[in-house]
């Protein structure tokens, strides 16, 4: 008893045409890790997906989402992915296209417990959100994300690879940032 | 002491196993939480999960009281949700559907445990993205539980037992107990 959390590596993108961050040789020391995200695409979009992989398993099919969506419009929805394209495409950036904004960005969190252990499948914890366009109520964009994700592998997670995955949709410079954690358990 | 401090853990290494029990919490944080991912064996299909907390004098008889909304996608893929008056629980961790290989991502976080004679408040979120077929996915593939509790004991807690009713839990589950703040 007595230990805390510590950063293992914060990553902020500082070029202007950086599409993916990794986080290789993850120590296995921790119990829990933990990815705090600002997310920002520079291209000139609504939105922009963002994919995540674990160990450079490529293999989309393996990836599993489930999430309940709050939208600036209203509505609540669901979503769930199982084995298809957007099976790793967990949360959003915002881009430069509503009110031409300079500002606003997405939060993401993902706490992923047990990463290091090989008998159960990975889950993990989701969670996102952005408010975009503030240049007026009529204009305000808001999303929010809560749910969780899964990984079809009992392997220790030694890798994440965050990727967006359409080539104009890079990462804004000096905004996008990527911190991992790690939870201790001794 | 720092604000965010390991106190327990718990894994599952046998087959007949549906009972966690942290005991003995050191009174000395502010807020308490548990975070793992929880199987139930295969071929499992049910059961729930129920947190008694103890303070040392109503032991684990009986559950406190909870309010529960849950979001899932049911075969009709519309929203639903529920509530549980009578125990503070979630069901439904991973292994509801047969044969399910994903655990469920769970969290709990438990304010002002250790304040004496108060009901105690608590705030979970509970995660399931099913890995099984797309058949089985339309049916309870996943959910989130927020929770909130005014509890039939008050506190200080003392000790908490994680119940799972009707299953026993796959070898590997584990689940972790952490203090927050001093």
């Amino acid at each position: 008893m007595g230990k805390t959390i510590e950063i293992i590596q914060s990553q902020t993108v500082t070029g202007a045409s950086v599409l993916s961050v990794s986080f290789t040789s993850i120590p296995q020391t921790y119990n829990v890790l933990e990815l705090v995200m600002t997310l920002r695409t520079n291209a000139s979009v609504n939105m922009a997906g963002l994919n995540f992989t674990f160990n450079g398993d490529n293999t989309v099919s393996n990836y599993f989402r489930y999430f309940t969506e709050t939208y600036y419009a209203g509505a609540l929805s669901q979503y769930t992915y199982t084995g298809n394209a957007s099976g790793n495409q967990w949360l959003q950036m915002p881009g430069n296209t509503p009110g031409g904004q300079t500002a606003g960005n997405a939060f993401g969190r993902i706490i992923i417990p047990n990463y290091s252990q090989t008998t159960l499948k990975k889950s993990m914890k989701l969670t996102g959100g952005y408010l975009i366009d503030t240049s007026s109520v009529a204009n305000f964009r808001s999303n929010q994300r809560f749910g969780s994700a899964s990984w079809n592998s009992t392997a220790a997670i030694n890798r994440i690879d965050i990727t967006s995955p359409t080539a104009t949709d890079v990462f804004k410079a000096n905004t996008t940032n990527f911190t991992l954690f790690g939870w201790q358990d001794s | 002491m720092g604000a965010f401090d390991f106190i327990a853990s718990h894994t599952v290494t046998g087959g007949s196993e549906n009972v966690i029990t942290f005991s003995s919490i050191p009174q000395t944080y502010k807020d308490l939480y548990l975070v793992g991912s929880i199987l139930l064996n295969p071929g499992n299909t049910g059961g729930s999960l129920e947190i008694f907390p103890d303070n040392g004098s109503g032991g684990f008889a009986s559950a406190p009281y909870g309010a529960t909304t849950r979001f899932y996608i049911p075969p009709s893929g519309a929203l639903s949700t529920s509530n549980f008056t009578a125990n503070w629980k979630s069901d439904s961790v991973g292994g509801l559907v047969s044969s399910e290989t994903g655990p469920c991502y769970f969290e709990w976080t438990l304010q002002n445990y250790a304040t004496s004679g108060t009901f105690i408040a608590g705030f979970n979120q509970v995660g399931w993205s099913s890995m099984t077929s797309t058949s089985q996915e339309q049916y309870l593939g996943a959910h989130s539980v927020f929770e909130s509790y005014s509890g039939s004991a008050p506190g200080p807690i003392t000790s908490l037992k994680l119940a799972f009713t009707a299953t026993y839990l796959a070898v590997g589950t584990k689940i972790s107990l952490y203090g927050i703040g001093s």
